[in-house]
């Protein structure tokens, strides 16, 4: 159980600050959402917290920064998910699932018969084993989406973070992601997920974190009352709710 | 046995094969009657043809090969780009420069080993300027262009060098350069051309799971735990170190680079990493064929072996390109 500690985690392109100095703890255990417009700084922030940017101030995990680990200490640690998936080669999937374990080493490679196996069960657990022997580079958006995740998750790492999930995926598909995602955090890993869909973010995050112009406003709760309070700053209105319940509809979030 | 080596194993058998086709061959056809001599040692004459002939042009077309088939595909691996090539990256034709500046400028004086720094410094610094591009340029053209002026760059100040140069020079030492050849090779060049190969050919080898890795996207593979810049270097340092040393011998001998990895990419599951070796070894067995072709064909001065191997790989290198052209628009 790591928690990932930011001390005034900042980060500026030339003289842009991109992300403003902050300061939170993201807790063991839980999914936090991370939630603003476009350009609020949601996958800048990701980027810091795998030190793949330039950043200022500090991100520990068990009381190690994340700048000064190796990086493969650091990748055995932390797991990101790209929002955008290139594939140069046309690879098997099973083979750039595989590639997950780089971190590892060559020692851990080299046991194929394991590796067939963990990267069967994980292809399994993100739905797509009839994908295994496809070329990446065949895959639709959301397959490649997925085949992303089975390569994050078969290292695991304590640590995830995963940047717009469920923007390629259809509808159930999403749920089915969101589903594993809450799951990894409830057996104790630490993962931030930025979402776009307050929905889903309210049904399955613990907490969420919102950004706005890359400053962070809250880091509340999923209640009504604390989306309430802070979704107009994204919506430019106020949330509307199903009638008598405590849940939003997946759309429209607002009456015309 | 894994699937890797069996790869490897058949490739090595074959470059063996066309070795073997290419000591036996000589003006009056295959003669395997030759080399059973020539290594019985019962005939002086023999020995001396093998030796002191074929077996020197054989070794340095195997050389050349490999180098160039390694580097091509260390330099795909790491720029994600299957038109990548020593070549038309304008690798060679910096190699070329440098060896033709330490060549007229006399400070090579006809020893091996200052043609081969010079050409390995060209090399070394064409990978480094590329380098640089692919990492700060999206798209696979624009290298691809980079290269298109490095090469048309390094072929000016070439003829320029050659205008103003103190030593004596013909136009015709240009074309050698620049065509290629292994015709007239001792073994004394080959003995200075293997140990930088080898060990350019071993800095991309360390780099194989890297390049793997690298076939999910730069950012993606630096978060599973790449260290880009230790990469870089070494397939910076081993390519120039190779591709210098294969000019040094051979001259500037284009497309190798671009066809070897392309052939044998589907027989390593297209993994990049996996992909070296074979693709050393299918550039040998290519360039001791293309040479054994040079000089079993009735023509009436020899071909160079840049000719043969641009009529073989620069439609392959047109081909390529209008694959990936459709793909990206369709």
């Amino acid at each position: 159980m790591v928690d990932l500690v930011l001390d005034r985690l900042s980060v500026t392109v030339g003289r842009s600050v991109i992300l403003h100095p902050l300061s939170v703890r993201l807790s063991a255990g839980q999914l936090t959402a991370v939630v603003g417009a476009n350009g609020a700084g949601k996958s800048t922030l990701l980027k810091a917290l795998a030190a793949l940017v330039p950043s200022t101030g500090t991100a520990t995990i068990d009381a190690n920064n994340i700048t000064q680990m190796s990086p493969s200490a650091r990748a055995r640690a932390i797991g990101y998910l790209p929002q955008h998936h290139d594939f140069a080669w046309p690879i098997p999937v099973a083979d750039m699932v595989a590639l997950g374990l780089f971190a590892f080493g060559s020692a851990a490679m080299a046991d194929q018969p394991a590796i067939d196996a963990r990267v069967k069960a994980i292809l399994d657990q993100c739905g797509i084993a009839a994908l295994a022997d496809r070329a990446v580079n065949t895959l639709s958006g959301g397959e490649r989406a997925l085949a992303a995740l089975a390569r994050v998750l078969i290292a695991d790492t304590p640590v995830i973070l995963v940047d717009e999930p469920a923007a390629a995926l259809d509808i159930g598909r999403q749920y089915h992601m969101l589903e594993q995602l809450a799951a990894l955090a409830h057996s104790g890993r630490t993962v931030v997920a930025v979402l776009h869909d307050l929905a889903l973010a309210a049904q399955f995050a613990d907490r969420i974190l919102w950004l706005d112009g890359g400053k962070m406003l809250a880091l509340t709760n999923t209640s009504r009352a604390a989306i309430d309070a802070h979704a107009p700053m994204l919506l430019g209105r106020a949330p509307l709710w199903t009638e008598g319940t405590d849940t939003l509809p997946a759309t429209p979030y607002f009456a015309r | 046995m894994t699937a890797g080596f069996r790869v490897n194993a058949v490739l090595a058998a074959l470059v063996a094969l066309c070795a073997a086709l290419s000591l036996a061959a000589g003006p009056s056809g295959f003669d395997g009657r030759v080399l059973v001599d020539a290594f019985a040692a019962s005939d002086p004459s023999a020995a001396i043809i093998i030796g002191e002939i074929r077996l020197p042009r054989a070794l340095a077309a195997l050389l050349t090969g490999f180098a160039l088939g390694i580097s091509g595909a260390a330099l795909q691996g790491l720029t994600r780009n299957p038109l990548a090539e020593p070549g038309v990256l304008g690798v060679s034709a910096c190699a070329t420069l440098g060896a033709t500046t330490m060549l007229y400028f006399g400070f090579a004086s006809g020893s091996p080993l200052g043609v081969g720094l010079g050409a390995i410094g060209g090399a070394l610094g064409a990978t480094a300027l590329l380098a640089i591009f692919a990492h700060r340029l999206r798209g696979a053209a624009t290298l691809v262009l980079v290269g298109v002026g490095l090469s048309s760059l390094a072929g000016a100040v070439m003829a320029l060098i050659l205008n103003f140069a103190p030593n004596p020079f013909s136009l015709s030492d240009l074309v050698n350069w620049s065509l290629g050849s292994v015709a007239n090779r001792s073994l004394v060049d080959v003995a200075f051309a293997a140990p930088p190969i080898l060990l350019g050919a071993w800095l991309a080898w360390t780099q194989r799971r890297a390049l793997a890795l690298l076939a999910i996207g730069d950012l993606a593979a630096a978060s599973h735990g790449l260290d880009y810049r230790r990469t870089r270097l070494a397939i910076i340092g081993g390519t120039g170190l190779s591709v210098g040393a294969a000019v040094a011998l051979a001259g500037a001998v284009g497309f190798v680079g671009i066809v070897a990895p392309h052939l044998v990419r589907p027989w390593v599951r297209h993994n990049p990493g996996s992909a070296l070796i074979p693709s050393g070894l299918a550039g040998a067995a290519m360039l001791i064929i293309a040479d054994l072709l040079i000089r079993i064909a009735p023509t009436a001065t020899e071909l160079r072996l840049g000719v043969v191997a641009a009529l073989v790989g620069a439609p392959m290198f047109m081909v390529i390109a209008w694959q990936r052209g459709v793909r990206s628009h369709g």
